[in-house]
């Protein structure tokens, strides 16, 4: 992968990457490819059923519409660094 | 038309329940910014969904009134993108296993019916609510994860109206269904239009233009009908029409380019590990359509084969769901439908127009309406006189048959008395007499108001009319 | 140091008979804690555990989980406390509500002392990338060897003989890869039998909350305790009927090493004990066979593991952005707050596993990638329950060695034998390591994986070979 490549996925999960780190991850997806390898080695592997569970079991739980209280504004936001009273304020979104 | 027009719809419902559609904080999202989030909506680390069964039944019903399969096992996705309104990072929908599929709606344009072919209706989430000032965003998480449903419609609409058409009948189910408010312009109707034009004849489908933003049907209308324009003003140029985002713009009437759409975007689907598929048993899908509201189609059609009620009656009745249920309880005592249909439509909505009220809201119950019609029919009271026997009892919902007694409101039908009047008329008339003889028949009327006027609107109309003309007749 | 390196019914016994009040284990347990040196702490509750030991008056003589101090792996929520998943991220994150698996501990009376330090959000299996730094294993010489990961702080802790138990989690073996290295009963029973609401997500169809135990009758105790259908986890699972066992016994078990793996194994001593073991088996009673088992979908374990859990925890991560919650860093928009945050707040081998699980899901590679490696996971969940319809349970090396030193790194090519025991986290069978034998005083596990559902089984099946290795209530030695 070349380094346009890198900064552009970094760049679609938001995150920022050192110079370092953008050297590195060249070698780690080469790993990552090597392993994939490994999967195309299993015959016929495209045509199998893809797992999603571990197994099938039957669930029949639907939640009742009863409400349960809120923590309210104060105590819901009080882990954000953004909360202003009882907003979470951040610069003007662009759509 | 040189371009044939192919419109395909996708439909937002916020569906109305207590919780929200992934946990139990309270859905009410008019409420005190961030008073109704709970540790699941902000999407904290470790926090679960839980699927809520209100929604769910929603869903069945609304499934049920297209005329869709419905799948006997729930199944989400998660539907991956950042942004400031979405909490997890991904929203919980239903891409793989919609719980709807392959229905159907019918609609009337020009008293043309079209079938239009649903591909699915599936459930989701929706996001928070940002609020733009000035140099901010802020950003309540009340609306966050309130359930909606999906609404995907094959290309089967060619024209503004039927588009439109196709709208309001989902409208009118889902009030019926009392599943959602269906108010555009508050947001628990969206609706988001796919158009592309084709030269009549080609198969091929040209590039598909989405228009979102429209808060009316008839702003659908308007988008779609300047967006018509637009495509064929290119595609008369021999221009190729671009594949995009556009915007309506009520205030120019028009749409404007919102983003291109040269790779659609990425969701990068995964199923949604948090949550096991559900068994939804017959038993449970079919108590829920037991339990669903008539729908619209069903009260038309009983309007129309049983009430013999009109097109126009019908279409206004139905407009008001309240207006509706008011007149089905009224209808089950009265004895002419369309003495109760006029009265609805006429009297008692221009009381509720002049008021501000809503038929939910009125005091007078709907089995004294029925009461109150009654005796116009059986000529107990004239309609004039039921106005204002009306205007008493409407904030008070005394009986009208005691309080048209009590005011002394009831219509003369004894003969004689009638009789004596209209000769009364008569002789002071006799040349209006001549005039009638000699072949003009609106001097009538002006006997017959003299009658009504000499017994202060108290004599069955009808009934001095008969006998005046019987008088006539005998000079 | 009266207390310390005993276990739940050891100091059950000196409850009921009035020799200690829970106060005074507490206060030695945090004694202890202050001392170590294996840099196993995240944030400590020491005054809320003083509070509740005070508040424990009345014995149950019943309960075995009454006044027992315990650890929590820090991806485990408790409300009021410091919850970080050993993340810069999470720095100063304070749940609102606690795990079920804890709110069940506090009601038996169990006495929660101090989070944990794991690998960043469960990802890694050496006990070297939280936020802290490398947490040591307290075998060998002090501070030179990993205990393994993820749940390194836990492993390390119940280890020491500070607590009797541990919670920790599992998603590729993250509980019984370092129960091998610290010599500790790793149990991680059938998935969707505890309930996961509270544990932070990693990949939700792979995790399971689990625990670390010095014998196996505890971990029987604690999964009695702590199983159990929860409303609020859509993946708990409601109504299976349980197949209780009567008395543990080896008669009859059947037995399954799969030769190809154990093939792998270098160690002399280590195959020379497990041979030993199985004899023992077999005297027993029980049967064991050296089945096969296809090398392609052996190769492919690791791979699927890996594929998978990346690009789940690049969605299960995707919360993380210092909007809502979370170690806000500053910038000019949106994009750039939650990019700052996530590029400050991650580890640089969390970013990698990140961007490898979107890689894994883009439209044009998830074919080859992520759609891949589910159909592999059916391939070997297939495999693996094809082998257990005829056997009871799957026996192997846990590891293929001992704890390596800090500095060694593993093997070339060693994928196989060192990310085997995944295949019970993609069929959510239970799985338990327990040590069988010391390598000059380091330990050694070995790995009992059972059908869905057969937890009892195994747990019976694993006491019995503690009974024949007497490898029970294990500690590395209390310093003083």
């Amino acid at each position: 992968m070349n380094k346009e490549e890198i900064r552009k996925l970094a760049a679609e999960i938001l995150i920022t990457l050192t110079p370092e780190e953008e050297a590195t991850f060249a070698a780690e997806f080469a790993y990552f490819k090597e392993l994939a390898k490994l999967l195309e080695a299993l015959p016929n592997i495209d045509e199998k059923e893809p797992m999603v569970f571990p197994f099938k079991v039957t669930q029949t739980y639907l939640k009742e519409d009863t409400p349960e209280e809120s923590p309210g504004a104060k105590e819901i936001l009080k882990n954000s660094k953004n909360a202003k009273d009882t907003f979470v304020v951040i610069p003007k979104v662009v759509k | 038309m040189k371009y044939e027009v192919i419109i395909g719809l996708e439909i937002h419902i916020e569906t109305k329940t207590n919780t929200k559609m992934f946990s139990s904080a309270s859905s009410l999202f008019d409420a005190p910014a961030n008073s109704n989030v709970s540790v699941v909506d902000m999407a904290f680390p470790g926090t679960l969904p839980t699927v809520n069964k209100k929604a769910v039944q929603n869903a069945i019903m609304l499934g049920h009134a297209l005329n869709m399969e419905i799948d006997d096992e729930l199944h989400f996705d998660r539907k991956n993108y950042f942004y400031s309104d979405l909490p997890k990072g991904y929203q919980i929908t239903q891409q793989r296993r919609p719980i709807g599929s392959n229905g159907y709606l019918d609609i009337y344009v020009n008293d043309t019916k079209k079938r239009i072919r649903i591909e699915r209706i599936h459930m989701e989430e929706d996001t928070a609510k940002q609020i733009h000032l000035g140099e901010v965003t802020l950003i309540d998480y009340n609306r966050a994860g309130n359930p909606l449903v999906e609404l995907v419609t094959e290309p089967d609409l060619r024209s503004a109206d039927e588009a439109m058409a196709f709208v309001e009948a989902v409208r009118e189910i889902v009030t019926f269904l009392e599943i959602s408010d269906g108010k555009m312009e508050e947001g628990s109707l969206r609706c988001d239009v796919n158009i592309s034009l084709r030269p009549v004849g080609v198969s091929k489908f040209g590039n598909k233009v989405e228009i979102k933003n429209m808060n009316s049907i008839s702003n659908i209308g308007k988008a779609i009908e300047t967006e018509i324009k637009r495509q064929s003003e290119l595609l008369d140029k021999g221009l190729e029409v671009e594949s995009e985002t556009r915007r309506y713009d009520d205030a120019l009437k028009d749409t404007i380019t919102m983003r291109k759409k040269d790779e659609s975007v990425d969701y990068r689907y995964i199923p949604e590990g948090n949550i096991l598929p559900i068994s939804l048993s017959k038993e449970f899908i079919d108590a829920t359509i037991r339990e669903m509201k008539e729908l619209p189609s069903v009260k038309r059609e009983r309007y129309f084969e049983e009430f013999k009620l009109n097109a126009h009656e019908v279409n206004i009745l139905l407009q008001d769901k309240d207006l509706t249920s008011y007149f089905d309880e009224a209808a089950r005592d009265v004895k002419n439908y369309k003495t109760l249909i006029n009265w609805v439509i006429g009297e008692f909505s221009s009381y509720l127009n002049k008021e501000g009220k809503n038929a939910k809201s009125v005091a007078l119950s709907p089995q004294n309406t029925s009461k109150l019609v009654n005796l116009i029919d059986n000529g107990t009271i004239s309609n004039s006189q039921a106005r204002e026997l009306f205007a008493h009892i409407i904030e008070t919902n005394e009986d009208p048959e005691i309080k048209a007694k009590a005011l002394n409101l009831m219509q003369v039908s004894d003969t004689d008395f009638i009789l004596s009047v209209i000769n009364e008329v008569i002789n002071e008339n006799l040349n209006v007499i001549d005039d009638i003889k000699a072949g003009k028949d609106r001097a009538m009327g002006f006997l017959v108001g003299q009658v009504m006027k000499k017994t202060k609107g108290k004599v069955n109309p009808a009934l001095a009319s008969k006998l005046m003309k019987q008088e006539i007749d005998k000079r | 140091m009266r207390y310390l390196g005993l276990t739940m019914a050891e100091l059950h016994e000196l409850y009921v008979s009035g020799k200690a009040t829970p106060l005074d284990v507490v206060n030695e347990v945090i004694e202890a804690l202050t001392k170590d040196k294996n840099n196993i702490l995240e944030k400590t509750m020491y005054d809320e555990a003083r509070s509740m030991a005070q508040s424990l008056t009345k014995v149950e003589k019943d309960n075995l989980l009454w006044g027992i101090p315990f650890l929590v792996k820090d991806n485990i929520a408790m409300k009021g406390i410091e919850t970080t998943g050993s993340s810069n991220i999470l720095n100063g994150f304070i749940p609102l509500c606690n795990a079920e698996v804890i709110d069940k501990l506090l009601a038996a009376k169990a006495i929660p002392v101090a989070k944990t330090t794991l690998d960043e959000f469960g990802m890694g299996g050496r006990g070297e990338t939280g936020h802290k730094g490398i947490t040591y294993n307290p075998y060998g010489k002090e501070r030179t060897r990993i205990v393994g990961g993820s749940s390194s702080g836990s492993a390390s802790g119940v280890a020491s003989g500070y607590v009797p138990f541990a919670v920790g989690s599992d998603t590729g073996d993250s509980i019984r890869k370092p129960a091998s290295f610290a010599g500790l009963v790793g149990f991680k029973p059938t998935w969707g039998e505890i309930s996961r609401f509270g544990l932070f997500a990693f990949m939700p169809t792979l995790d399971h909350v689990g625990f670390f135990t010095r014998s196996v009758s505890e971990a029987r105790v604690l999964f009695e305790k702590t199983r159990g259908y929860d409303k609020k986890d859509a993946t708990s699972v409601m109504n299976v009927p349980f197949k209780t066992e009567k008395d543990a016994t080896l008669k009859g078990k059947k037995v399954a090493v799969l030769e190809p793996i154990f093939a792998l194994m270098k160690n002399k001593l280590l195959i020379k004990e497990f041979h030993n073991l199985v004899d023992k088996l077999r005297q027993a009673g029980a049967v064991v066979d050296f089945v096969p088992f296809d090398k392609d979908l052996l190769a492919a374990i690791f791979p699927t593991y890996f594929i998978l859990s990346c690009a789940e925890a690049n969605v299960s991560n995707a919360c993380l952005t210092g909007i809502g919650f979370g170690n806000k860093e500053e910038g000019a928009s949106y994009e750039e707050i939650v990019a700052n945050t996530r590029g400050k707040g991650f580890s640089s081998r969390i970013k990698y596993r990140l961007m490898l699980g979107q890689y894994a899901l883009k439209k044009e590679n998830r074919n080859e990638y992520y759609d891949r490696a589910q159909k592999a996971r059916r391939l070997i969940v297939e495999a693996v329950d094809k082998v257990l319809e005829n056997y009871d349970v799957i026996m192997l090396p846990a590891a293929p060695n001992h704890a390596p030193t800090v500095d060694k790194q593993s093997e070339p090519h060693s994928e196989i034998e060192n990310n085997f025991m995944a295949i019970a986290n993609f069929g959510g069978n239970p799985s338990l390591t327990l040590p069988y034998f010391l390598d000059e005083g380091l330990p050694l596990g070995v790995n009992l994986t059972g059908k869905p559902f057969d937890d009892f089984n195994v747990l019976n099946i694993a006491l019995k070979i503690e009974e024949i290795t007497g490898l029970y209530n294990l500690h590395a030695g209390l310093k003083s």
